[in-house]
């Protein structure tokens, strides 16, 4: 249409008409719609490479682009067309929730975000395993959250565990605080832009150690030190943190806290408008399991869930469309 | 019986075609063309029957937006190519022909054009809908550039501007309550002296300020030289006629499923969609469904090319378990 239109500034509100944790590709499709039609709208994501689409290297299939494109490259382009819309999009990650509240709450390393309604879209990569002796430190030394956690290492020693943009984006934050920081990447090589790349190369407290894993994370009460397979080769690094950045397949619900009906498996249950069994908390892609993980179909279904939430909001969700009558 | 993919040659160079293929696809919009995606890409012998006009709905629309992947928005009739070419790049054939009848009484289905019928292991229905038009001067002139059917769609476009809803259901009240938060006033005009929407429709409808109403009357005619600029009003008690200045029109007078065809073959619902599970089978074993044949809710590119890429894979899964 001939119409011309400037998209507004995005504001920011004391409370949002929705938050939708995670912006991948069913996160950011429901994030253009909520945005286009006019919702005020906040998209919390760990980072473009983080999802199950972001990693994948090449995709062919999603019809529209004859030209097969880098995840990372299709979840940006969703990304930059909510935010042309006006949705707000934060790189932070969710560490807990009260979607039994009004306004819903969702709290950050960061900080607190408040919305009228919540899209649950944060995908299935969560881990299967803890390594030995992780769930036992866990708030003793063990972290999943550089930016909350980082400034207890003031001068200390710490290692990072992942290949992703989140594992290079937490290492960097932690050399604000930390005195070395070893990035340990079980694979040789990391997919993260190449910019954190240089960064994370260049800086002089960082020691990266590819295709190393970790055995087990050592310590009486405390943190002391992580064994690790170094390229074959078993160490101890001595550490005072270790912060985990690996990922899985399972469904990514610890943050929920009380209230949101899961499956046995983990998995979030919702109605045919994609609704959990808490009203105004919706879940959409691969956080559901029982789908095959397509892009197209995780979008359609993210776009399915804006439209609920639209009428959710405007008291409409009672609507059966009857077109043809 | 004996299987043999087998090319038919497309029905404009005049051949007789008799092909026999694993799926046949009816319709040639996002969620046919998305489910071509797959299947030819999985490797299935794959003909898509794709109607005389090929693209489907978004091929009508001068931009669309809100396709996910398309931060510039894309030209309806773009995507429209860029569906089909990708189709035929994994190996689908895409034809511009009409289904004029089909047999789905037993395997091999029967798929008929014109000319040429063929014969598939696997069906998908994607055969759209199509909204109901007034069939008044202005209207295809101005459709998909001043004319909509979808506020979901192109209500963004009328930011600030005056807006005409033609229609009385809960749909041309939903909407209109929906293009309140564009628009700065929306006129509803309806045939009868009062609205058939349900009653909190109606109840919010009527508190709404932004919304009037024009009782009693039909659209005669769309104005307007190079952009819509206003209709023609009859009212249908007196006779009278009006002019009434609008930037834009959209017109909720029902949606037409097209599903004549599979009339007494596959389920259909009171209003004509056909009927499917969440994995888009029909009561037809082999038979699959996908795009807003389907679909009274969504009616989007995006929902349409999802349903098309589920009917894709179980279609799969389905010659996989049951060989001929």
């Amino acid at each position: 249409m001939n119409v011309d239109f400037v998209a507004q500034e995005p504001s920011k509100p004391d409370v949002y008409d929705v938050v939708i944790i995670g912006g991948g590709p069913s996160g950011g499709s429901a994030a253009i719609y909520t945005a286009r039609a006019d919702l005020s709208t906040l998209v919390i994501d760990k980072g473009l490479t983080a999802g199950a689409l972001g990693m994948a290297s090449k995709i062919a299939n999603f019809p529209g682009l004859p030209d097969p494109v880098e995840g990372a490259e299709l979840v940006r382009r969703i990304r930059d067309q909510a935010r042309s819309f006006g949705a707000t999009f934060i790189d932070e990650k969710v560490l807990r929730a009260d979607l039994q509240a009004a306004p819903k709450r969702v709290w950050t390393g960061a900080g607190g975000h408040k919305g009228r309604a919540v899209i649950i879209a944060t995908g299935a990569m969560g881990r299967t395993r803890r390594f030995p002796g992780e769930d036992r430190l866990l708030g003793r030394g063990v972290s999943y959250c550089a930016t909350c956690d980082g400034a207890f290492f003031r001068d200390q020693a710490v290692a990072v565990a992942g290949s992703n943009d989140e594992a290079v984006d937490e290492a960097l934050t932690l050399t604000r605080f930390a005195s070395e920081v070893h990035v340990l990447n079980p694979v040789p090589d990391f997919n993260a832009p190449e910019k954190l790349m240089e960064e994370l190369r260049g800086h002089d407290k960082v020691t990266i150690h590819p295709s190393t894993r970790i055995a087990e994370i050592v310590g009486e009460n405390q943190v002391t030190g992580v064994d690790i397979i170094d390229q074959g080769e078993e160490k101890t690094l001595e550490v005072d943190g270790v912060f985990v950045y690996l990922q899985g397949n399972l469904p990514i619900t610890d943050f929920l806290g009380e209230g949101v009906s899961t499956s046995e498996e983990g998995c979030v249950v919702v109605d045919e408008n994609f609704q959990t069994n808490l009203q105004g908390v919706f879940a959409v892609g691969d956080v559901l399991c029982k789908h095959v993980k397509q892009a197209v179909i995780a979008a359609a279904e993210g776009v399915e869930a804006a439209i609920a939430v639209d009428r959710y909001l405007h008291g409409r969700e009672e609507f059966r469309p009857d077109w043809s009558r | 019986m004996e299987f043999e993919p087998k090319i038919a040659p497309p029905e404009a160079e005049g051949h007789e075609g008799n092909g026999t293929y694993e799926l046949v696809i009816i319709g040639g919009g996002p969620a046919g063309l998305t489910a071509a995606i797959y299947t030819g890409r999985a490797r299935i012998s794959t003909h898509v029957c794709a109607g005389t006009l090929p693209g489907g709905q978004p091929a009508n629309t001068a931009d669309v937006d809100n396709f996910p992947g398309f931060p510039d928005g894309v030209d309806g009739t773009e995507l429209a190519q860029r569906f089909q070419g990708q189709a035929k790049r994994f190996g689908a054939e895409v034809v511009p022909e009409t289904v004029t009848e089909v047999d789905f009484s037993e395997r091999p289905f029967t798929i008929r054009c014109s000319r040429n019928t063929y014969r598939a292991q696997a069906v998908i229905v994607a055969t759209g809908a199509s909204p109901r038009r007034l069939g008044i001067p202005g209207e295809d002139k101005f459709y998909g550039r001043g004319v909509s059917s979808c506020a979901t769609c192109d209500g963004f476009f009328y930011r600030d501007k005056q807006v005409v809803v033609v229609g009385g259901g809960d749909a041309a009240i939903d909407e209109s309550l929906f293009l309140t938060k564009f628009a700065e006033k929306v006129t509803v005009i309806h045939r009868r002296d009062e609205l058939r929407a349900t009653k909190i429709f109606r109840e919010r409808a009527f508190a709404n300020p932004k919304i009037d109403f024009v009782w009693d009357s039909v659209v005669e005619e769309i104005l307007g030289d190079q952009t819509v600029t206003g209709v023609r009003v009859r009212n249908v008690k007196n006779g009278e006629t009006s002019m009434l200045e609008t930037d834009g029109v959209f017109v909720y007078i029902g949606m037409v499923p097209k599903s004549e065809l599979f009339s007494g073959q596959l389920e259909l619902d009171d209003n004509g969609y056909i009927v499917s599970n969440r994995r888009q089978h029909t009561n037809v074993p082999g038979v699959f469904v996908a795009g807003d044949v389907q679909d009274p809710h969504y009616r989007q590119v995006v929902t349409a090319a999802g349903t098309g890429a589920i009917a894709a894979m179980e279609a799969e899964r389905y010659l996989g378990e049951y060989p001929y």
